[in-house]
């Protein structure tokens, strides 16, 4: 999981599978706990940036469309 | 033909008949009050921009505005638990945002959509574990883990004093 997009569609397929029962609760809580702790990490970066009185954007939350014609300008250079 | 003062005098009764609670509740009753509605949605539509101006004006009067808080403070603060109690139930955006911004420096504005969207997962996980289990199975897989870190720590160190 590299991104906050990838994140949000495991979590949603942990969901649908808890729902559906075909996943233990005891794993789906350690994976929802994995992923507090990378959603936390995210807000201490979030937070850094914030005191510095910064905006860059970081890549774990920039979306995939954001990040997109950035990569396009990258490859045209 | 009546004397004045027996029309006066009827004038009183019915006027202190009118102040009771039950020609209020009759009137309550009988009133059609869609018909005032339309009546006032007419007036409001016509007199729009004086009833704002004078809306604006009376409640800068001073004292007005507390006079009202103090009025429907009892309100404001059921409205607000009500409202507080839906946004936790249906984890709304705002509710996610004050859990993630609590005991940091943090404001709204600076939480992205995305880690909403995120954070509302975890806690839709995490809720539905807490639904299915019981504090007691919660509490023996937690022993688990606990005695699983231990044996792993014990091994390591038993390892390290071999290498030593």
């Amino acid at each position: 999981m590299k991104n906050v997009t990838e994140l949000r569609e495991q979590l949603s397929q942990v969901f649908y599978e808890l729902r559906n029962n075909t996943v233990k609760h005891t794993d789906a809580a350690e994976l929802a706990n994995i992923a507090g702790k990378m959603i936390n990490s995210a807000k201490v970066q979030l937070e850094y940036y914030a005191l510095r009185k910064e905006t860059p954007t970081i890549s774990f939350l920039a979306s995939e469309e954001a990040l997109l014609p950035r990569k396009a300008k990258n490859e045209s250079k | 033909m009546e004397s004045v003062d027996k029309y006066k005098e009827r004038r009183k009764k019915y006027n202190a008949y009118r102040r009771t609670e039950e020609y209020k509740a009759k009137r309550r009753a009988t009133r059609d009050l869609s018909k005032d509605r339309e009546r006032w949605k007419k007036y409001y539509e016509a007199n729009k921009e004086q009833l704002k101006t004078y809306h604006t004006e009376y409640m800068l009067r001073p004292g007005v505005k507390e006079r009202y808080k103090e009025l429907h403070r009892k309100e404001y603060i059921e409205k607000g638990k009500k409202r507080g109690l839906d946004n936790i139930k249906n984890i709304t955006d705002s509710y996610v945002k004050m859990v993630l911004v609590k005991h940091t420096n943090l404001t709204y504005k600076d939480i992205p959509k995305e880690l909403i969207e995120v954070k509302r997962l975890e806690m839709l996980i995490r809720r539905e574990y807490l639904a299915n289990t019981t504090p007691s199975e919660r509490f023996k897989e937690s022993k688990k883990k606990y005695l699983l870190k231990k044996r792993k720590l014990l091994t390591k160190e038993n390892q390290d004093e071999k290498r030593n």
